[in-house]
């Protein structure tokens, strides 16, 4: 795998000024986060410790997408450029394994995941002027993680199955989906009062339940089907 | 002893099946694998080279089933295509760092050298090598993993008659050293130059399995003119096809004809291929 790993690599060398870019905007998109918080928000009613998270959260929300969306595009950059050089069919005729290819496509998702989610945590924390506690830090990680592992995990599995096209088109939705549905079982305790205090377990609760769980589903259901695949 | 045995293949798609292939590959052969386009070449030297699978029989690569051959074993085999595998802006000493972390039994050295040998400079990219470079990366790649089984499908095609010949002489000598090649190509010239062994394919069925002397040895080729044609005992003419001048091209058994009849010609490969696809049976 470490050869894979490596090919992987030295194609995001390609793409580094885009990369840069992308981490740009998510610092761009975190900073009215940090108005919202400040109280420039055009209210002169007092706002409740909830209403101000939800505000930061919903600001935050759109940079989250960005962070969960841009390695879902470089993820599929690097199927097209396999795809386009035959790459796979090549390794597959040296002996690498199927499953080998998979796993190699999600070290190459949880590196960007490590670089595109720390810097979406350390904007919104640095810039967006949330209060940083044990329980906010572990929230947001937990919902960007989940977001990210299950979304990246959805791509690999489209990509590996149908090709890059297909993920192409579907890209948007995914990341979508993906970035909504934790979002949505995390913002319950913002509505519950008595579970705003245990607003971190929803974020491990969205990391178990998307990251963990549902990602490994997919990706499990990845590795079944890739096997019986020719090229 | 058969290095590649393929038994009773068969592969199934909507429009096509591979049908029944059966041949054997013995070791330091150079094997001509020649068919039209859609014959089923590509499809069976996939399957050899376990990219594709097969619904029916048994592929054993040095007396080991196909799937079950370890990744070490796989080493032995190598599958090049005319175009290269890599990302097309990678250097070729980048493709080196990478190869060299994914096969067990990579030699440093020897893909440099070779690659000085061919002339092809280290820091150029994929994108900027012509086709014949390409190929020759290829089998550097492949000579510097110690492959001793070389499937290649079409790897002369597109070159220019220099490049192909370099290409095959590089073959000749892979084979002089214990290599064993199934090679297929339309420019089936060059496989009557090279190969000892010439397998031809049609709509996914094995029509001819034979030694290439043997096949000259077997077959006559003829063209003649259509009033001496009719003349002909019909039960000793294989394929015949009438030609735009009105000549007819056919083939018959060795000596089946007699030795009278005029418009025998020189055994040629690409006019057998034409005829036994083209011709007409009696």
């Amino acid at each position: 795998m470490r050869g894979l790993l490596l090919k992987e690599l030295m194609n995001l060398k390609t793409s580094f000024f885009l990369i840069l870019i992308y981490v740009v905007i998510i610092v761009l998109l975190v900073i009215p986060s940090g108005i919202a918080e400040s109280g420039d928000v055009g209210t002169t009613d007092p706002i409740t410790p909830m209403q101000e998270a939800l505000m930061v959260f919903g600001v935050a929300a759109p940079s989250l997408f960005i962070a969960s969306f841009y390695p879902n595009t470089i993820l599929n950059s690097s199927y097209q450029i396999d795809e386009k050089s035959n790459w796979t069919p090549f390794i597959i005729s040296v002996g690498v394994r199927k499953s080998t290819i998979i796993s190699s496509k999600a070290a190459l998702s949880l590196i960007l995941d490590v670089v595109f989610i720390g810097i979406f945590i350390i904007a919104l924390f640095a810039f967006g002027d949330v209060p940083f506690t044990i329980s906010s830090f572990i929230f947001y990680l937990g919902i960007s993680l989940g977001s990210a592992f299950f979304s990246q995990a959805l791509t690999i599995l489209i990509c590996s199955l149908w090709g890059s096209n297909k993920a192409t088109v579907l890209s948007i939705f995914l990341s979508f989906l993906t970035t909504t549905l934790p979002l949505v079982v995390a913002l319950i305790p913002f509505f519950v009062e008595p579970l705003f205090s245990l607003l971190w377990l929803f974020g491990l609760i969205d990391l178990l339940v998307f990251g963990i769980i549902l990602a490994g589903l997919v990706l499990f259901i990845t590795y079944h089907f890739y096997k019986k695949r020719d090229f | 002893m058969s290095v590649i045995e393929i038994k009773n293949v068969t592969k199934k798609y909507k429009k096509f099946t591979l049908n029944n292939v059966s041949f054997n590959i013995e070791e330091g052969e150079i094997c001509g694998f020649i068919g039209e386009n859609g014959a089923g070449k590509s499809t069976t030297l996939k399957i050899l080279a376990g990219i594709s699978s097969f619904d029916e029989g048994e592929v054993k690569i040095k007396n080991q089933y196909i799937d079950k051959l370890s990744k070490l074993e796989r080493e032995d085999i190598s599958f090049i295509l005319d175009e290269l595998n890599f990302p097309e802006n990678l250097k070729l000493k980048n493709i080196e760092l990478i190869l060299r972390n994914i096969f067990t039994n990579w030699e440093k050295d020897t893909y440099y050298s070779l690659l000085k040998e061919y002339g092809l400079d280290v820091d150029k990219k994929c994108k900027e090598l012509s086709k014949g470079m390409k190929v020759k990366l290829n089998i550097a790649i492949s000579l510097s993993h110690k492959a001793k089984i070389f499937i290649l499908d079409e790897p002369t095609n597109g070159l220019d008659p220099v490049a192909r010949d370099e290409i095959l002489e590089k073959l000749v000598q892979i084979a002089n050293n214990g290599g064993t090649i199934l090679i297929s190509s339309h420019l089936v010239e060059d496989l009557e130059r090279i190969s000892s062994r010439i397998i031809f394919i049609h709509q996914g069925n094995i029509i001819i399995n034979e030694k290439k002397d043997e096949l000259i040895n077997s077959y006559d080729l003829y063209e003649i003119k259509k009033d001496i044609f009719d003349t002909l005992d019909k039960n000793k003419v294989i394929k015949y096809k009438e030609n735009l001048d009105g000549s007819i091209s056919l083939i018959t058994k060795k000596d089946s004809l007699p030795s009278e009849i005029e418009g025998k010609l020189p055994f040629d490969l690409t006019k057998f291929m034409i005829l036994f696809v083209r011709g007409s049976n009696l």
